[in-house]
Protein backbone atom coordinates (compact mmCIF):
# COMPACT_ATOMS: atom_id res chain seq x y z
CA UNK A 1 0.00 0.00 0.00
CA UNK A 2 2.40 2.58 1.16
CA UNK A 3 4.62 1.38 -1.69
CA UNK A 4 2.03 2.24 -4.38
CA UNK A 5 1.40 5.77 -2.60
CA UNK A 6 4.98 6.65 -2.95
CA UNK A 7 5.70 5.79 -6.28
CA UNK A 8 2.61 8.11 -7.29
CA UNK A 9 4.35 10.72 -5.53
CA UNK A 10 7.28 10.36 -6.71
CA UNK A 11 8.82 10.38 -10.88
CA UNK A 12 11.21 7.92 -11.73
CA UNK A 13 14.08 9.65 -13.42
CA UNK A 14 16.35 6.30 -14.19
CA UNK A 15 14.90 7.18 -18.20
CA UNK A 16 17.43 9.64 -18.01
CA UNK A 17 20.07 7.96 -16.19
CA UNK A 18 22.60 7.96 -19.25
CA UNK A 19 22.14 11.83 -19.47
CA UNK A 20 22.68 12.54 -15.63
CA UNK A 21 25.71 9.98 -15.85
CA UNK A 22 27.17 12.00 -18.42
CA UNK A 23 27.27 15.30 -16.55
CA UNK A 24 26.58 13.37 -12.60
CA UNK A 25 29.90 14.14 -11.30
CA UNK A 26 30.78 17.39 -12.55
CA UNK A 27 27.74 19.01 -11.38
CA UNK A 28 27.64 17.48 -8.01
CA UNK A 29 30.80 18.66 -7.37
CA UNK A 30 29.64 22.43 -6.74
CA UNK A 31 27.98 21.27 -3.99
CA UNK A 32 26.37 24.14 -1.77
CA UNK A 33 24.48 23.70 1.71
CA UNK A 34 21.33 25.45 2.44
CA UNK A 35 20.51 27.68 4.84
CA UNK A 36 17.73 25.72 6.82
CA UNK A 37 18.92 24.12 10.37
CA UNK A 38 19.22 20.15 9.60
CA UNK A 39 19.94 19.55 12.84
CA UNK A 40 17.89 17.42 13.78
CA UNK A 41 18.39 14.35 11.04
CA UNK A 42 19.53 11.04 11.55
CA UNK A 43 21.98 9.37 9.83
CA UNK A 44 24.07 5.72 9.12
CA UNK A 45 28.21 6.87 9.46
CA UNK A 46 29.42 5.55 6.05
CA UNK A 47 32.78 4.56 8.37
CA UNK A 48 31.07 3.08 10.96
CA UNK A 49 27.44 2.35 9.74
CA UNK A 50 26.53 3.00 13.16
CA UNK A 51 23.45 4.86 12.84
CA UNK A 52 22.11 8.14 15.20
CA UNK A 53 21.50 12.14 15.62
CA UNK A 54 23.97 13.71 13.09
CA UNK A 55 26.70 15.40 14.73
CA UNK A 56 27.37 19.40 14.54
CA UNK A 57 30.81 18.92 13.26
CA UNK A 58 29.56 16.73 10.17
CA UNK A 59 27.21 19.81 8.59
CA UNK A 60 27.97 22.34 6.04
CA UNK A 61 30.64 19.81 4.40
CA UNK B 1 13.68 19.31 -9.95
CA UNK B 2 16.17 16.36 -9.88
CA UNK B 3 16.94 14.55 -6.46
CA UNK B 4 19.72 12.27 -6.26
CA UNK B 5 19.76 10.19 -2.95
CA UNK B 6 22.50 7.91 -1.96
CA UNK B 7 21.44 5.44 0.84
CA UNK B 8 21.57 1.39 0.86
CA UNK B 9 18.94 -0.99 1.18
CA UNK B 10 19.73 -1.97 5.21
CA UNK B 11 19.94 1.68 6.45
CA UNK B 12 17.29 2.29 8.53
CA UNK B 13 17.28 6.39 7.96
CA UNK B 14 17.43 5.96 4.41
CA UNK B 15 14.56 3.94 5.05
CA UNK B 16 12.81 7.11 6.76
CA UNK B 17 14.27 9.41 5.66
CA UNK B 18 13.09 9.24 2.32
CA UNK B 19 9.29 8.30 3.67
CA UNK B 20 9.87 12.04 5.04
CA UNK B 21 10.71 13.38 2.00
CA UNK B 22 8.02 11.53 -0.06
CA UNK B 23 5.03 12.89 2.67
CA UNK B 24 6.80 16.79 1.91
CA UNK B 25 6.99 15.86 -1.88
CA UNK B 26 2.80 15.03 -1.38
CA UNK B 27 2.41 18.76 -0.12
CA UNK B 28 4.74 19.93 -2.60
CA UNK B 29 3.40 22.14 -5.36
CA UNK B 30 6.35 21.56 -8.36
CA UNK B 31 5.76 17.59 -7.39
CA UNK B 32 5.18 16.55 -10.90
CA UNK B 33 8.35 18.37 -12.20
CA UNK B 34 10.08 16.13 -9.11
CA UNK B 35 12.33 13.59 -10.64
CA UNK B 36 14.37 10.91 -7.66
CA UNK B 37 17.49 8.81 -8.27
CA UNK B 38 18.64 6.10 -6.12
CA UNK B 39 22.62 5.76 -5.86
CA UNK B 40 24.20 2.46 -4.41
CA UNK B 41 25.96 2.94 -1.06
CA UNK B 42 27.38 0.03 1.07
CA UNK B 43 27.02 0.77 4.26
CA UNK B 44 28.39 -2.14 5.55
CA UNK B 45 30.13 -4.17 3.13
CA UNK B 46 31.68 -6.34 5.35
CA UNK B 47 28.14 -8.15 6.70
CA UNK B 48 27.35 -11.63 6.34
CA UNK B 49 24.43 -13.37 7.34
CA UNK B 50 24.51 -15.99 10.34
CA UNK B 51 21.59 -17.95 10.50
CA UNK B 52 20.35 -18.51 13.70
CA UNK B 53 22.01 -15.06 15.46
CA UNK B 54 19.83 -11.85 16.10
CA UNK B 55 20.24 -8.89 14.28
CA UNK B 56 21.31 -6.78 17.37
CA UNK B 57 24.05 -9.75 18.39
CA UNK B 58 25.20 -9.94 14.39
CA UNK B 59 25.57 -6.14 14.58
CA UNK B 60 27.11 -5.69 17.84
CA UNK B 61 29.96 -8.49 16.66
CA UNK B 62 30.35 -6.97 13.68
CA UNK B 63 31.04 -3.24 14.30
CA UNK B 64 32.58 -4.09 17.84
CA UNK B 65 29.96 -2.31 20.06
CA UNK B 66 28.18 -3.82 23.07
CA UNK B 67 25.25 -5.83 22.54
CA UNK B 68 23.44 -2.89 25.09
CA UNK B 69 24.15 -0.52 22.31
CA UNK B 70 23.13 -2.42 19.34
CA UNK B 71 20.14 -2.90 21.11
CA UNK B 72 19.55 0.73 22.35
CA UNK B 73 20.07 1.64 18.68
CA UNK B 74 17.55 -0.30 16.88
CA UNK B 75 14.97 -0.02 19.41
CA UNK B 76 15.35 4.00 18.50
CA UNK B 77 15.01 3.02 14.74
CA UNK B 78 12.10 1.25 15.46
CA UNK B 79 10.75 4.12 17.67
CA UNK B 80 11.18 6.70 15.08
CA UNK B 81 9.75 4.50 11.98
CA UNK B 82 6.89 3.86 14.00
CA UNK B 83 6.43 7.08 14.44
CA UNK B 84 7.17 7.80 11.08
CA UNK B 85 3.98 5.27 9.65
CA UNK B 86 6.57 2.41 8.76
CA UNK B 87 7.13 -0.87 10.25
CA UNK B 88 10.83 -2.09 10.92
CA UNK B 89 11.14 -5.08 12.55
CA UNK B 90 14.65 -6.41 13.91
CA UNK B 91 13.11 -9.45 15.27
CA UNK B 92 13.08 -11.15 11.64
CA UNK B 93 15.20 -8.83 9.92
CA UNK B 94 18.69 -10.42 8.89
CA UNK B 95 21.60 -8.42 8.30
CA UNK B 96 23.74 -9.81 5.30
CA UNK B 97 25.61 -7.74 2.63
CA UNK B 98 23.68 -6.13 -0.06
CA UNK B 99 26.16 -6.14 -2.68
CA UNK B 100 25.04 -8.31 -4.88
CA UNK B 101 21.00 -6.79 -4.49
CA UNK B 102 23.15 -3.31 -5.81
CA UNK B 103 24.00 -4.97 -8.44
CA UNK B 104 21.06 -6.30 -9.45
CA UNK B 105 19.84 -2.57 -8.84
CA UNK B 106 21.72 -1.07 -11.56
CA UNK B 107 20.43 -3.02 -13.79
CA UNK B 108 16.90 -2.21 -12.63
CA UNK B 109 18.02 1.48 -12.94
CA UNK B 110 18.46 0.49 -16.56
CA UNK B 111 15.49 -0.85 -17.09
CA UNK B 112 13.71 2.40 -15.22
CA UNK B 113 12.96 0.27 -12.65
CA UNK B 114 15.39 1.39 -9.90
CA UNK B 115 12.90 3.71 -7.93
CA UNK B 116 10.48 0.35 -7.59
CA UNK B 117 13.33 -1.76 -6.73
CA UNK B 118 14.64 0.26 -4.11
CA UNK B 119 11.34 0.63 -2.21
CA UNK B 120 10.75 -3.49 -2.88
CA UNK B 121 14.05 -4.04 -0.86
CA UNK B 122 13.56 -1.42 1.68
CA UNK B 123 10.30 -2.92 2.55
CA UNK B 124 12.12 -6.87 1.60
CA UNK B 125 14.72 -5.85 4.55
CA UNK B 126 13.20 -4.26 7.30
CA UNK B 127 9.41 -5.53 7.40
CA UNK B 128 9.59 -8.54 5.61
CA UNK B 129 12.99 -10.23 7.10
CA UNK B 130 14.71 -11.34 3.77
CA UNK B 131 18.17 -12.21 3.44
CA UNK B 132 19.20 -9.34 1.12
CA UNK B 133 22.44 -11.13 0.05
CA UNK B 134 20.67 -14.78 -1.31
CA UNK B 135 20.81 -15.20 -4.39
CA UNK B 136 16.99 -16.99 -4.69
CA UNK B 137 15.34 -13.79 -2.86
CA UNK B 138 16.84 -11.39 -5.32
CA UNK B 139 15.69 -12.50 -8.20
CA UNK B 140 11.98 -13.64 -6.94
CA UNK B 141 12.12 -9.55 -5.63
CA UNK B 142 13.49 -8.32 -8.84
CA UNK B 143 10.63 -10.30 -10.70
CA UNK B 144 8.24 -8.31 -8.83
CA UNK B 145 9.45 -5.31 -9.51
CA UNK B 146 9.37 -6.46 -13.22
CA UNK B 147 12.49 -7.47 -14.18
CA UNK B 148 13.75 -10.75 -16.06
CA UNK B 149 14.46 -13.62 -14.12
CA UNK B 150 17.21 -15.43 -16.22
CA UNK B 151 18.79 -11.79 -17.16
CA UNK B 152 19.15 -11.30 -12.85
CA UNK B 153 20.30 -14.89 -12.26
CA UNK B 154 23.25 -13.72 -14.97
CA UNK B 155 24.08 -11.08 -13.45
CA UNK B 156 24.24 -12.56 -9.92
CA UNK B 157 26.16 -15.45 -11.81
CA UNK B 158 28.77 -12.68 -13.00
CA UNK B 159 30.65 -9.53 -11.19
CA UNK B 160 28.21 -7.44 -13.53
CA UNK B 161 27.64 -4.11 -12.42
CA UNK B 162 29.69 -4.15 -9.29
CA UNK B 163 31.82 -1.08 -11.69
CA UNK B 164 28.24 0.79 -11.54
CA UNK B 165 27.98 0.13 -7.56
CA UNK B 166 31.85 1.05 -7.15
CA UNK B 167 30.96 4.40 -8.67
CA UNK B 168 28.19 5.26 -7.20
CA UNK B 169 30.53 4.68 -4.09
CA UNK B 170 33.44 6.94 -5.42
CA UNK B 171 31.14 9.66 -6.23
CA UNK B 172 29.90 9.80 -2.69
CA UNK B 173 33.16 10.04 -1.56
CA UNK B 174 34.24 12.67 -3.64
CA UNK B 175 31.08 14.75 -2.83
CA UNK B 176 32.30 14.55 0.83
CA UNK B 177 29.34 12.24 1.71
CA UNK B 178 30.00 11.39 5.49
CA UNK B 179 26.53 9.62 6.03
CA UNK B 180 23.64 8.24 4.33
CA UNK B 181 20.82 8.44 3.28
CA UNK B 182 22.26 11.71 1.57
CA UNK B 183 20.18 13.84 -0.44
CA UNK B 184 21.59 16.25 -3.36
CA UNK B 185 18.70 18.38 -5.19
CA UNK B 186 19.54 19.94 -8.68
CA UNK B 187 22.82 18.20 -8.47
CA UNK B 188 24.20 21.29 -6.34
CA UNK B 189 22.32 21.51 -2.43
CA UNK B 190 23.01 18.98 0.13
CA UNK B 191 20.85 17.82 2.74
CA UNK B 192 22.44 15.04 4.89
CA UNK B 193 20.42 12.72 6.65
CA UNK B 194 16.63 11.53 7.60
CA UNK B 195 15.31 14.78 7.63
CA UNK B 196 11.40 16.19 9.13
CA UNK B 197 9.16 16.26 6.66
CA UNK B 198 8.99 20.07 7.56
CA UNK B 199 12.56 20.12 6.73
CA UNK B 200 12.13 18.67 3.45
CA UNK B 201 9.22 20.56 2.71
CA UNK B 202 11.65 23.92 3.57
CA UNK B 203 14.23 22.70 1.02
CA UNK B 204 11.91 21.51 -1.92
CA UNK B 205 10.48 25.17 -1.75
CA UNK B 206 13.88 26.94 -1.30
CA UNK B 207 15.82 24.80 -4.25
CA UNK B 208 12.83 25.82 -6.20
CA UNK B 209 12.92 29.50 -5.46
CA UNK B 210 16.46 30.30 -6.17
CA UNK B 211 16.55 27.57 -9.38
CA UNK B 212 13.88 29.54 -10.77
CA UNK B 213 14.62 33.24 -9.24
CA UNK B 214 18.05 32.60 -11.34
CA UNK B 215 16.50 31.74 -14.84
Amino acid sequence: MLRDEESNSMQSSDQKNSKVASKGMNGIRKIKSLDIDTSAGFVCDINTGICGPIEKKKEGK
Amino acid sequence: MKITIWSDFVCPFCFIGESHLKKALENFEHRSEVEVEYKSFLLMPDAKYVPNQGYAQTFSEMKGIPLEQANTMLNQVVDMAKDSGLDINYNTAKLASTNDSHRVFQYAKEKGLGNEFFNRFYLAHFTEGEILSDSDTIVNLAEEVGLDSVEVKSILQSEAYSDKVTQDISEARTVGVQGVPFFVFVNKYAVSGAQPVEVFSQVLNQVWEEENSQE
